[in-house]
């Protein structure tokens, strides 16, 4: 299953509740699509991305997340494309023995994710004017502080 | 030769059909080199390269790598998914 996609996502299926018996706990990050931003009222969003390093990256995510937490499973899917206000634009899980972990490895996931993986959101206002959210720097060599925005 | 940069996020209306041609009389030598050379082409872009990542396939290239042997960069502005 690819880490992006163009069609709304299969939330049921990113589960993976017939597998993973030892798992008692499972934590579910959905992020939507908001009707506002910083004042201005947003009608739709439209998510591009750098495939293949978007699906790497997503891809070492989930593999650092695993290891970090003790974890036999997580997996993240994010939309690209236009959404409207509503939309499910990404989907972090994570199943753990307990609870604990699970909520703290769903935390990393999409924090990493918004912090590492090369895709762009781009509003559209109701007043017909549009702009890219400012976002993280993701060269490796710069000090600069280069997380602004939406990336919280 | 051409040096083509695929152009992302709130890059890509800076290029025709999101891509910058660069023409070179001589092949620079590093990363750092072609961006130069880039700022100078398209001085639009210039004040925003330095939060940009120069990206060859999926590895993501220091600006003091050697350029690699390729025709086609892409350049990554600051990401914003989620």
């Amino acid at each position: 299953m690819s880490h992006l996609t163009e069609q709304p996502i299969d939330i049921p299926a990113l589960l993976a509740l017939d597998r993973f018996p030892d798992c008692g706990g499972l934590a579910l990050f959905a992020g939507t699509v908001r009707d506002h931003h910083q004042g201005l009222a947003v009608r739709s969003l439209r998510y591009t991305a750098y495939a293949p390093l978007a699906e790497r990256r997503i891809a070492d995510i989930e593999r650092e997340t695993c290891r970090r937490f003790g974890l036999d499973y997580c997996r993240v899917q994010h939309r690209i494309g236009d959404l409207c206000i509503g939309d499910v634009a990404i989907v972090c899980v994570a199943r753990a023995a307990h609870r604990a972990e699970a909520f703290e490895a769903c935390r990393y996931l999409i924090e990493e994710v918004k912090h590492q993986a090369p895709i762009w959101k781009q509003e559209f206002y109701e007043d017909g004017s549009s702009a890219y959210v400012q976002g993280c720097c993701i060269r490796p060599d710069t000090h600069l502080d280069c997380c602004h925005g939406d990336a919280r | 030769m051409i040096l083509h940069f695929d152009l992302y996020g709130e890059l890509e209306p800076l290029g025709e059909g999101g891509r910058i041609a660069l023409p070179l009389e001589h092949r620079p030598a590093t990363v750092a080199e072609a961006l130069a050379l880039l700022a100078e082409h398209c001085p639009p872009l210039q004040p925003r390269l330095g939060r940009c990542a120069v990206v060859w396939d999926t590895e993501v290239l220091l600006r003091s790598a050697p350029l690699p042997a390729t025709d086609q960069l892409a350049l990554l502005p600051p990401v914003a998914g989620g």
